[in-house]
């Protein structure tokens, strides 16, 4: 689950790097809702502060 | 004016690769295995990269600063998060330090700082007149993306090791898949 915003960043600098804007914006949108998502997980968990 | 946004571009883009290979190699050397909130932040992190990395290939855009203001608010409110949290359990924080500072409150000056430079850039106007363009790409902007993609796909197979596919909440077992 943490992997997946963090591969589709690479995803989308790669199409960046390719030449694909567009995909590469809406890649990252992805990427930033999957992140979003995670950090709503642990929101209200203050018993796991490991770095 | 062009011109001065797309170097200013092309330095945040190598400072963020040097940020992130700097976390890698302090991983790695000194053996800190990060945490959910950490690899959370160094996500944000790569999506400023992103938005930089646009500037360079395809010429300055708003869509492209949105790209860094928004990664840069997302890891704001992580890193901010891990502050807080330290200071409404114990008030004792933990973690490596550098200058006397935690990594985490670097995190959220870096993440304050992205904003207000995303911010400032675009008050250079000259570089959309010209607007997008998707011609060939320099030599240099071409080695500066793929750069970017080796640091983040370093970080990947760090985060793979580490999780596997899992939700990476308790990373006290350091990498979870090389124990299997």
């Amino acid at each position: 689950m943490m992997v997946l915003p963090f591969l589709l960043l690479v995803v989308a600098a790669l199409l960046a790097t390719l030449g694909l804007r567009r995909a590469s914006i809406g890649v990252w949108f992805l990427a930033m809702a999957g992140l979003i998502y995670m950090l709503s997980l642990r929101a209200g968990d203050f018993s796991n502060l490991t770095l | 004016m062009a011109a001065i946004a797309r170097i200013i571009s092309f330095l945040a883009l190598f400072a963020t690769c040097a940020v992130l290979l700097f976390v890698l190699y302090w991983q790695l050397v000194g053996g800190e295995v990060p945490g959910s909130l950490a690899l959370m932040q160094r996500i944000a992190l790569v999506g400023i990269g992103l938005g930089f990395l646009l500037n360079v290939r395809f010429g300055g855009s708003e869509s492209h600063f949105g790209v860094v203001i928004v990664s840069a608010a997302v890891g704001l409110v992580i890193a901010a998060r891990q502050m807080l949290a330290y200071a409404a359990t114990s008030g004792a924080a933990a973690g490596p330090q550098m200058f006397e500072w935690h990594f985490y409150t670097w995190s959220l000056v870096g993440f304050f700082a992205a904003i207000l430079l995303a911010g400032a850039m675009l008050f250079i106007e000259g570089q959309f007149v010209e607007g997008v363009r998707d011609t060939r790409p320099s030599g240099a902007a071409q080695a500066s993306g793929w750069l970017f993609v080796l640091v983040t796909l370093a970080h990947v197979v760090s985060a793979l090791l580490q999780c596997g596919f899992e939700a990476c909440f308790d990373t006290s077992s350091g990498y979870e898949l090389l124990r299997r």
